[in-house]
């Protein structure tokens, strides 16, 4: 269908955005935050590769098993945020979709085919999308570039460590700004369609009715006409109430669906970031074992100078035998390593080394040529610059969980306010025939508390799967054992009541200031 | 020969397998209407009416039977060359006009033909627009406009594209009854002079003793 052909129809979709400029700069702005979410996502990956193929540099082997982690969280992340742009979107779209569906139907009474709407639906996403995309693309790529400084300043503290620790300036771990043209075109692409799939629901809906039906609808949701068996038990616990709430939820399935969907997102979000965090967490409390140690002793040396593993215990055994001191050794295998190293916690820093030094020197001989090297070094820098790093890390990655958090919350309240707008008139009506807002109180807080049920019975195990895939890709190499996040299920099966009910408080409020008759003839 | 022709018409609601009770809102209707014919038809509400008059246009699909319009079986078209049939055919007028909000009165009148990609017949869209009383209307939106003149838009909608057919759902329904005697007059007047067949359904007997025949329905069916 050629674009001049379709005029009148883009005429009227025009009109319509123009007359109702607050739910168009709603729209835009929705589309605007899923395509910034999902071009930070995609840019952060780009990034993250980046930064592991100039790490490793030729390795290509090593570097693709990396960028097979960096991947793994990029995907597990990606995924759960692109699920929450999506419904982000649509929930823009659901709040006209009633007036939408209505619209078409008076289209198609007076003569415009499936076709002609469709092309209506297209012109409209490709319209709103044609600001909403590339503002979103800028915003993205703000956020993109704010987290790689962030980052990257993290990282002058971890390649000061490691320049502490012996290693050459050449490896050093960078973490910039990549423009990359895939992952914008991946964002682009992701964003339109979750677009064009929004906006494209309710003239689906429009198609599926007759124009009759279609412009019969009350702009709210239209009630599935199913029995619903509300059990004795829901009756007797929770009254009339109880069971009103029970059908509405059951019934009025998009808005309540809308309101599970959100709230799972949110509960999957909060567990995945979770354990994500206290993984890192932990794995780099496990590259710090020994909060004492101030002092260490290597030996390095050529593969076919390796340190007998009787020489190892000698040291080891004669290192103890400095006053007040404990000696670890950190590293040796049975056939001898290229690198053996001993931590030790002593007070007197000095006197151990120029001890340890002589140490070896008697057991294995003072160092020749390239044969093998000996160090003796103060750790008390490093240990401070682990412990910077550390910090840095745990930052960036609470920071990680509570933007994340804060994404949910959002999330959860933009959509439950939205359902109730929706529901508006049908408030206003059970108020005209007689429910006091005692009674009404008590029907929503039910409601709240199917929709916060249904949401965690679903959250909680894909939480948990996602917390899976992500401890399988990126952290098995940590020689950790899969610990189930207790404590982030318990947190979120706490703020999800407690969310769903301050919201669906908030909404409330606003309802009772408005008049019934208002409502009535909304 | 009928331009108009049911038989045995049928329109239930409820599907089979549900257990929501089925509802017989039309039920087996025959009916035949000549070209040029004006035909009212009542009813009490819930008796099938409305019904009968979305199927008689196609914006409906019946359970059971057949709408042959000048001859066409128009259930045998798919949906869209139901749809393009309708626009350049039938005419409708709703109670509750159902304009297009954000569309200025000409926009709205000239839309089934800009859907159709027809050109308008300008002097003839003029004559309709003169003669329904809107011509220092043309740039109104419909909500400046008061009832009785949105419905004077909905039906000079309707006239647009010359359809052989208008079909009125209680054009006058929400009109004070001078408005309604108003409107009445000019879907008669534009009916004789542009040869029209009129379908019209009303609750009041006073409109409907303007048609030449008077259908009435109870219970889907039609009683005479």
């Amino acid at each position: 269908m050629s674009a001049s052909h379709n005029s009148a129809i883009r005429r009227v979709t025009r009109r319509s955005l123009k007359q109702n400029p607050s739910h168009t700069v709603f729209t835009v702005l929705a589309i605007t935050l899923s395509a910034a979410m999902i071009s930070a996502v995609c840019g952060f990956a780009a990034s993250g590769r980046q930064m592991l193929f100039d790490f490793l540099g030729e390795d290509v082997l090593e570097a693709r098993q990396y960028s097979a982690m960096v991947y793994t969280a990029a995907a597990v992340f990606g995924l759960i945020l692109v699920a929450t742009s999506v419904i982000i979107a649509s929930n823009a779209f659901r709040a006209s979709a009633g007036e939408r569906t209505k619209q078409f139907g008076l289209l198609g009474s007076i003569g415009a085919t499936k076709g002609q709407i469709t092309a209506a639906v297209v012109y409209e996403g490709v319209f709103l999308s044609a600001v909403g995309i590339p503002l979103g693309l800028l915003l993205g790529n703000a956020i993109h570039l704010l987290a790689a400084d962030i980052v990257e300043t993290l990282f002058v503290q971890v390649n000061a460590a490691r320049m502490a620790h012996g290693a050459n300036g050449d490896s050093e771990l960078h973490f910039a700004y990549v423009f990359s043209w895939p992952a914008t075109a991946l964002a682009v692409a992701v964003s339109l369609v979750t677009v064009l799939v929004s906006a494209w629901l309710p003239a689906r809906r429009a198609a599926s009715l007759s124009p009759v039906e279609a412009m019969r609808q009350s702009g709210g949701d239209a009630p599935a006409a199913k029995s619903v068996k509300v059990s004795p038990l829901t009756r007797a616990l929770f009254g009339c109430e109880g069971a009103l709430a029970v059908k509405y939820a059951k019934r009025g399935r998009r808005s309540y669906r809308a309101t599970v969907a959100a709230l799972s997102i949110s509960v999957v979000l909060f567990i995945t970031g979770s354990f994500f965090a206290s993984g890192m967490e932990r794995s780099m409390t496990s590259a710090m074992p020994y909060a004492g140690v101030t002092a260490g002793v290597e030996y390095i040396s050529a593969t076919d100078h390796r340190l007998p593993l009787a020489a190892v215990e000698r040291v080891t055994v004669r290192l103890a035998e400095f006053p007040d001191t404990i000696v670890h050794l950190e590293e040796a295998t049975e056939d001898g390593t290229a690198l053996t190293v001993w931590l030790a916690e002593t007070d007197d820093v000095e006197g151990f080394r120029s001890y340890a030094m002589s140490v070896l020197e008697e057991i294995v001989g003072a160092p020749q040529s390239d044969q093998y090297r000996l160090n003796t070094y103060d750790t008390s820098k490093i240990t401070a610059g682990q412990r910077a790093v550390m910090l840095a890390v745990r930052l960036f990655t609470y920071g990680f969980v509570a933007l994340l958090t804060l994404i949910a919350v959002t999330n959860v309240i933009s959509t439950v306010v939205t359902n109730m707008r929706l529901r508006n008139r049908e408030f206003a009506l059970l108020r005209a025939i007689g429910m006091s807002r005692k009674n009404f109180s008590k029907m929503l807080r039910h409601e709240s508390l199917l929709s916060s049920a249904r949401a965690l019975l679903y959250g909680i195990p894909l939480g948990s799967a996602f917390a899976y895939i992500l401890y399988t890709g990126f952290m098995r190499s940590t020689e950790f054992g899969f610990v189930y996040p207790w404590l982030a299920v318990a947190i979120s099966l706490a703020g999800v009541i407690v969310i769903v009910f301050a919201a669906t408080k908030i909404a409330q409020s606003r309802i009772n200031r408005l008049s019934v008759i208002e409502a009535l003839h909304e | 020969m009928s331009i108009l022709r049911t038989t045995d018409l049928k329109k239930h609601y409820g599907s089979p397998g549900s257990d929501a009770v089925s509802v017989r809102a039309l039920d087996g209707v025959d009916l035949a209407v000549e070209r040029g014919e004006f035909v009212s038809v009542v009813g009490s509400s819930g008796s099938g009416k409305s019904t009968l008059l979305h199927l008689l246009g196609g914006l409906d699909r019946p359970t059971a039977g057949q709408v042959e319009i000048g001859g066409q079986p128009i259930f045998a078209m798919r949906d869209d060359e139901l749809t393009i049939f309708r626009r350049r055919h039938i005419g409708f007028v709703f109670q509750s006009y159902n304009l297009v909000p954000v569309l200025t009165v000409e926009e709205n009148i000239l839309l089934p033909l800009e859907l159709d990609r027809a050109r308008p017949d300008g002097p003839f869209v003029d004559q309709v627009i003169a003669m329904l009383g809107l011509s220092n209307r043309r740039r109104s939106l419909p909500d400046q406009l008061s009832g009785g003149q949105q419905q004077r838009v909905a039906i000079a909608r309707a006239l647009a594209a010359k359809p052989a057919i208008i079909l009125a759902d209680e054009p006058t329904g929400n009109l004070d009854s001078r408005g309604g005697m108003d409107v009445m007059g000019l879907l008669k007047i534009s009916g004789e002079r542009f040869g029209q067949t009129i379908v019209l359904i009303t609750h009041n007997p006073e409109i409907a003793q303007l048609a030449d025949r008077t259908i009435r329905i109870e219970d889907g069916r039609i009683v005479l």
